[in-house]
């Protein structure tokens, strides 16, 4: 019996190990047998679809609203917009106006990512078969994220390059009006697209958009000019949402559910430095910058920042995770065409007339033309000359947009000069993001010394 | 020259090895002439205790037979006559002893044979074509067996691997029960694809990647932990592509093979084991002296909350009780295991009281059922099965503002406004079910034709879910979290040899076969908040619910030839060549080789080889292994993700690289290992040095190109080398009394050559790689002028490196007195590498670390200041303080374990008992570092298959206390 099964086993397994080999030598061979299984992926080439350029337009937004919270979170940080009262490693840096090429690969790559996915979006969709590029609202709203994703690098990196996706964009370093102007031009195309298109907000927001870059350009004439055409109310978003972790504002992440930085010892915040003060809720509000005094007992869940320090002033400005943050606002036309008096005629009524009427926006008491001291300078003024009201009313109106490191930067502000929120900073304080180390390392075309 | 030595000479040829091995298992064919039998009983030379399974055989023949599950043989058909008969058992020393067989009688021979980690004539599966003597092999190779350390503490393969073996790192990472260890064999070489080692359990590639982390927990649970240690019966490990070229892509970071107990002829032998111990943590943080608190965790009576004990510790209590038997026939055989155990950290939640929180702890059972038949006489098949289970309850901890540890020591400073139990009533726990079963067929065709075929199934499932309650003190709505990964693992393999005798004195064993592995993985992850309000919730009691989903399935497979030619069993050369492909390579990539070469000569065996200097083998080997990419690495790819609040969007996910491929590590060690003092003293040395060409480097795109992000490139290089050295000494050896001292040291040191043009690759938490340093290292500000008194500090970045050990060193000892009373003692010491005190320099921040309180509290005193260094004053003032400050030397020795046990005479039983043995044990006794830190082995997130290393308010290691009974009947 034992012989028998010995044999007919020995049989079906020679037979067996033999067929097992050959279909492992046979299937290995196959094709598709190594094939890499991750439904979650999707193909270059399959993008080049009429139906997907929806998707594609999202991805620019998504793209941009994905990293421009991190930017305004910086600058918030970097600048005397709020005090960085948290722990991470990175804070250590800014609140002291330290930015090193080697602490900001993510921001630069951010800003790139979602000026690229814009641009070479927008190329993409004018050779998709099947998809109408003249004058459709998908064109207007991408050349609308074109122009500010180039506005995010333009005003926040101390130089700019380009290495796709055009023909001559040669990867260099560039001086930030290439940002300007490559905003302007895509402003100006969004423009054109949403009048064709009938999607009027987005051509407000590219009238703004040109007004914003041409500021930045220095021409303040046609900055005016384009600025008058946007009204007060007008208010133009990065969309942010609840709906996943991707969409949520990180400044309210970092200052709400955690307390990475506050208000206190900030313009927003009075400049209080004095616990006491804060402790009492002896804080006054201004509603272009709301905050919680956390500081007074039982306010919130703790009355400091990560640091253990610092009073935590939390800002309600971004009250909700899905808060949006204002790219293009009607108030902040008022204020560049209050700051175009100030470099051309140098009107003060017609100066204050901007400015309180953007103040009247949200509520607040006009300036009284007869408190203004002259037209001073942001560089040499007092608390009322034009400059300094200025100063201090787009700081508010623009307050965590990602802007205020342009203006310290653009304005040669004092503040660079060793100015302190409550860390003790460096002298002179960064006035502007060098040029990551992620790029100066990989690119040709700019050493490392470049930026950093 | 010792008896033993010729008696192997003239049967041990090289090609008959692995028939002896199976034909063992087989009765002795009738014979023509007198015959007798033997029997006897095999035992521990040192415990005395039996020893199920061994091989016995009478030399000069095909006679064999193994023990049965009470030690006892009974070989049939002897040849009347004096007869010399051999016991050996893996991991054991062989011992030859003669005996004058009656004929037509039986005559009673008991054989001692004593454990070897160390020898020349044990067989080895690992890295072999199949079976071999580890005489014929040519690289190094450790094996641990578990009856060795029988009286040490073992709660998990990390316990069992801790220290015992050269080249080993394990790392404790934390005091959460449950937590996995990071372990490394022979450091890292890869610097993208991970550097844990590949772990097969009785042949069957298992799962050995780190379940999912979370950042609530900062740790995970690894799934070699499920197994159950008192299931192992002994563990082999090979460290480096010389010796693991057989398993082709994904072997670069070694092999640990792991053995489960078989069954054996018998009656049912039955054994019981219960344990009964608890979990503590010693004083927290620096010196009494200055820290009286024990940051807060020793006494806590001036925190907002504080257990009536007066501090937030506890003796968490440790139950285990495993229940096994084996026994079967000449043909059928089992061993059949289960075990249930809890084990409770050592964080007092106050639970006991509120049954609102939760405390630290875990929950975990198992079955095993191993199975033999010998359906023939040329075929034995096995099939092994195991299931585990495990509940692990975690507290809330490192890198985590809504952390125990971190909010503790941050005081008032924290998130929890010093209440710091609010904690406890967040609820993240890890269900984790792991069912592993394969078939292992050995036919023999013909005496010197052997084909092994294996095949199986590795499945595991981790199922996280965390609950913050409707009202939790961080986020009052509440939310829900739960991520299921399920991981399978397929396993074919087939390997076939065939032996000849190519003339006298020269034998060839010709090996080929081929393996295929299919990986799925697949986790699903819901997330739901905004409750309405209190009671137990599911994912859409929220208003608020998300949910993704990743699945991912990638096959590799490959053939492999090895030749091995024998001369006078002396000289082995062994060469083989492997064939891979694997579905993460790029499209223009193809099939890789994979190719390796060994030497193993045994010098002693010359006649000039002076007695006195015993049994020596030299060796020598070279092989390539190697890591695959990761998955769609070599297509250019988008994502979908979300934007516009929940519209369907797209961005850059991956650029591509059709030419991607394996990065490959090519390996060349060589060494020698011996015995002498007719083996009293057992040595190995091995010095090693890998290359890992076209290194798998994660290559930073140019971010104004538009795809910012990285993309794997075949473009670095990384060596790394080192020494190893084992020796094992017979101290003592006398009826009553025996002492073994086991020494091993090891070195590793790592370069990273070339990242292919980039200067610097970040890491997290400031680790680094860059060329012409240890991969990684840690780059941070430090102190240029450390020692300068008064002066302010000059902080510069620097790089400072190795972050893992260089040196690593282990003292083992264990004595025994009377075959009964056994002592174990287990140190290891890690050294030469650095280790960032983060929670030290945030804690400090906070101006709540104890050894800056003086200092903090006179910054504005210059005669102070005026007194201390540079580096004194940075680390404490937040001025110049950074995690690079604090960077410190990590060197430690610790006491791993300490284990006394008696063996109760057998006169003081009922008969029905076989023996009983009682052990008192202690795990993680003692620790000896200057590290400032919580605990140079404290490290976040270091289960996780990642290179960087950080201490950062992970709760310092468990100690053990356990007293336990293991009962055989």
């Amino acid at each position: 019996m034992t012989y028998f099964i010995s044999k007919k086993l020995s049989r079906g397994l020679r037979g067996g190990v033999l067929a097992m080999v050959a279909g492992l030598a046979l299937s290995a061979c196959g094709e598709d047998f190594f094939d890499v299984k991750n439904p979650g992926q999707i193909l270059d080439a399959d993008l080049n679809s009429a139906r997907g350029v929806s998707a594609l337009v999202v991805g620019m937004s998504a793209a941009f609203s994905e990293g421009y919270d991190g930017q305004a979170f910086l600058v918030a940080r970097a600048t005397d917009e709020m005090a960085g009262s948290g722990s991470y490693n990175s804070t250590a840096f800014f609140r002291r106006g330290i930015l090193e090429a080697e602490e900001v690969d993510g921001w630069w790559e951010d800003a790139q990512e979602a000026r690229w996915v814009a641009e070479a979006g927008l190329l993409r969709m004018s050779e998709i078969e099947g998809y109408t590029f003249e004058g459709n609202p998908l064109t207007a709203r991408a050349y609308l994220l074109a122009g500010f994703s180039n506005r995010w690098l333009g005003e926040n990196f101390c130089e700019v390059a380009f290495s796709s996706p055009y023909e001559g964009d040669t990867g260099e370093a560039l001086p930030k009006s290439a940002a300007f102007q490559r905003g302007l031009d895509h402003f100006v195309e969004a423009k054109r697209q949403g009048d064709l298109a009938g999607t009027n907000d987005v051509a407000t927001a590219a009238v703004g958009g040109q007004a914003q870059m041409q500021a930045n350009l220095g021409n303040w004439s046609a900055a005016a000019n384009l600025a008058s055409q946007v009204a007060t109310d007008f208010v133009y978003e990065a969309i942010f949402s609840a709906n996943s972790t991707s969409e949520r504002n990180e400044i309210y992440n970092e200052t709400h559910l955690r307390n990475e930085m506050s208000a206190f010892g900030t313009l927003a915040g009075s400049y209080i430095l004095d616990e006491a003060v804060a402790a009492a809720g002896g804080i006054p509000e201004d509603p272009r910058a709301p905050f919680t005094n956390c500081f007074v007992p039982g306010a919130c869940s703790t009355p400091v920042g990560a640091d253990g320090l610092t009073p935590h002033l939390r800002q309600d400005k971004y009250d909700d995770r899905g808060s949006n943050i204002p790219l293009v606002t009607g108030t902040e036309m008022r204020i560049i065409e209050a700051e175009a008096v100030l470099n051309t005629t140098q009107d003060i009524p017609t100066f204050l007339g901007f400015i309180n009427e953007a103040r009247a926006h949200y509520g607040i008491d006009p300036i009284d033309a007869a408190d203004v001291t002259g037209v001073g300078s942001v560089r040499d003024g007092d608390d009322m000359d034009a400059w300094s009201i200025l100063d201090r009313e787009r700081h508010l109106t623009v307050w965590l947009e990602g802007r205020r490191l342009w203006d310290l930067d653009r304005w040669n502000h004092p503040f660079i000069e060793g100015g302190r929120v409550i860390y003790e900073p460096v002298n002179p304080r960064a006035r502007c993001v060098p040029i990551s180390f992620s790029e100066c390392q990989t690119n040709p075309a700019i050493p490392c010394s470049v930026g950093g | 020259m010792s008896r033993s030595k010729f008696a192997c000479r003239r049967t041990c040829g090289g090609f008959t090895s692995l028939a002896i091995a199976l034909a063992l298992v087989l009765p002795a064919s009738a014979s023509a002439q007198a015959t007798g039998s033997v029997t006897g009983v095999l035992t521990n030379a040192v415990t005395g205790e039996v020893i199920a399974g061994g091989q016995i055989s009478v030399v000069g023949s095909t006679i064999g037979t193994l023990t049965n599950n009470v030690g006892r043989y009974l070989l049939l058909n002897v040849p009347s006559g004096p007869q010399m008969i051999r016991a050996e058992f893996i991991g054991y020393g062989a011992v030859e002893q003669s005996v004058t067989v009656p004929s037509g009688g039986s005559v009673v021979l008991d054989l001692r044979i004593r454990s070897e980690a160390i020898s020349l004539e044990g067989l080895v599966v690992t890295g072999t074509a199949g079976a071999a003597r580890k005489r014929e092999v040519g690289n190094s190779i450790s094996q641990i067996n578990a009856a060795q350390i029988e009286a040490a503490p073992i709660a998990d393969l990390g316990d069992l691997l801790q220290g015992r073996a050269t080249g080993l790192m394990v790392q404790d990472n934390t005091g959460a029960p449950g937590a996995g260890n990071r372990i490394r064999l022979r450091g890292n070489n890869s610097i993208s694809q991970g550097n844990n080692p590949l772990v097969y359990v009785d042949g069957i590639r298992v799962n050995s990647e780190a379940y999912p982390n979370d950042g609530e927990l900062n740790q995970s649970p690894s799934p070699i932990q499920d197994i159950n240690p008192d299931d192992i019966e002994r563990v082999e490990i090979i460290k480096g592509a010389a010796a693991t070229t057989l398993y082709g892509t994904e072997a670069a970071g070694g092999v640990i093979q792991i053995f489960t107990k078989r069954g054996a002829a018998g009656a049912p032998a039955w054994t019981f084991n219960m344990d009964q111990g608890v979990n503590q943590l010693g004083h927290i943080g620096p010196d009494k002296e200055i820290n009286p608190t024990g940051l807060g965790f020793n006494d806590c009576t001036d925190q907002a909350f504080c257990p009536e004990d007066g501090d937030w510790l506890q003796n968490g209590y440790i139950q285990n009780y495993s229940l096994s038997v084996r026994g079967g026939t000449e043909t059928t055989n089992y061993f059949l295991s289960g075990s249930y155990g809890t084990e409770s950290g050592a964080i007092d939640s106050g639970q006991d009281d509120d049954p609102d929180t939760q405390e630290a702890g875990q929950e975990s059972w198992s079955l095993r059922g191993n199975f033999g038949f010998n359906p023939s006489d040329n075929v034995t098949i096995r099939f092994n099965n195991s299931y585990n289970h495990r509940a692990i309850d975690w507290i809330p901890d490192g890198n985590n503002a809504e952390g125990f540890t971190l909010n503790v020591l941050r005081r008032a400073a924290g998130y929890t406004d010093d209440d710091n139990s609010v904690v406890f009533t967040m609820k993240p726990k890890t269900l984790i079910d792991h069912f592993t079963s394969g078939v292992n067929l050995v036919w023999t065709q013909a005496s010197n034709i052997t084909h092994r075929f294996n095949a199986g199934l590795d499945w595991s499932q981790a199922d996280f879910q965390n609950e913050r309650p409707w009202g939790f003190w961080y986020r009052e709505e509440g939310n829900r979290e739960v991520d299921v990964d399920q991981n399978r693992k397929l396993t074919i393999d087939y390997a076939g040899t065939w032996n000849t005798n190519v003339t006298d004195g020269i034998t060839s064993a010709f090996s080929a076969g081929g393996q295929l592995y299919d990986d799925f993985f697949n986790r699903t992850s819901a997330f739901g908040e905004q409750f309405a309000g209190p009671g137990d919730k599911e994912i859409d009691s929220g208003a608020l619910t998300s949910a993704s989903e990743t699945r991912r399935s990638v096959t590799n497979g490959g053939f492999f030839a090895q030749e091995m030619i024998g001369f006078n069993d002396q000289l082995f050369i062994t060469g083989g060549l492997r064939v891979d492909g694997h579905s993460t390579f790029g499209d223009d990539f193809g099939w890789q080789w994979y190719p390796k070469i060994s030497a193993s000569y045994i010098i002693s065996d010359n006649d000039f080889w002076p007695e006195s200097l015993g049994e020596m083998k030299l060796r020598s080997a070279y092989g390539e292994s190697g890591k695959a990419p990761g998955f769609f690495d070599a297509e250019k790819t988008w994502e979908s993700v979300s934007g516009d609040d929940a519209q369907p969007g797209v961005e850059p996910s991956n650029l591509g690289n059709p030419e991607l491929g394996p990065e490959r590590t090519q390996e060349f060690e060589f060494g020698l290992e011996g015995s002498i003092l007719n083996g009293r003293i057992q040595y190995e040395y091995t010095y090693y040095k890998q290359t890992t060409i076209d290194a798998l480097v994660p290559v930073q795109q140019v971010p104004s190109s538009g795809f910012t992000g990285t993309q794997l490139e075949n473009v670095g290089e990384v060596q790394n080398w080192g020494h190893e050295i084992a020796v094992a000494v017979n101290a003592v050896r006398l009826d009553n009394v025996n002492w073994d001292l086991d020494l091993r040291f090891s070195t590793n040191e790592s370069e990273v050559i070339d990242l292919g043009g980039l200067q610097e690759i970040g890491l997290a938490w400031r680790n680094a790689i860059l060329p012409g340093e240890p991969l990684p290292v840690f780059c941070n500000n430090r102190v240029q002028n450390p020692n300068e008194v008064g002066a302010i500090p000059d902080v510069e970045r620097e790089c400072l490196g190795p972050l893992y050990p260089k040196y690593s060193y282990g003292i083992g000892s264990n004595i025994t007195i009377g075959q009964r009373l056994t002592l174990d003692f287990l140190g290891e010491g890690q050294a030469g590498h650095w280790l960032s005190a983060g929670t030290a320099y945030q804690t400090m921040r906070r101006g709540t670390w104890p050894t800056c309180l003086e200092t903090q509290a006179n910054l504005d005193n210059d005669a102070y200041l005026a007194g201390i260094t540079a580096e004194e004053r940075a680390k404490c003032d937040r001025r110049y303080s950074s995690y690079g400050t604090w960077t410190q030397k990590a060197d430690f020795f610790k006491i791993r374990s300490a284990g006394l046990s008696y063996r109760v005479p057998e006169s003081m039983l009922p008969g029905n008992i076989g023996s009983l043995v009682l052990r008192l044990q202690g795990r993680n006794l003692w620790t000896s570092t200057d590290y400032e830190g919580l605990d140079p082995e404290a490290h976040e997130d270091g289960s996780s298959n990642n290179l960087y290393q950080q201490e950062y308010y992970q709760l310092p290691p468990l100690r053990s206390f356990i007293l336990s009974v293991k009962v055989n009947f």
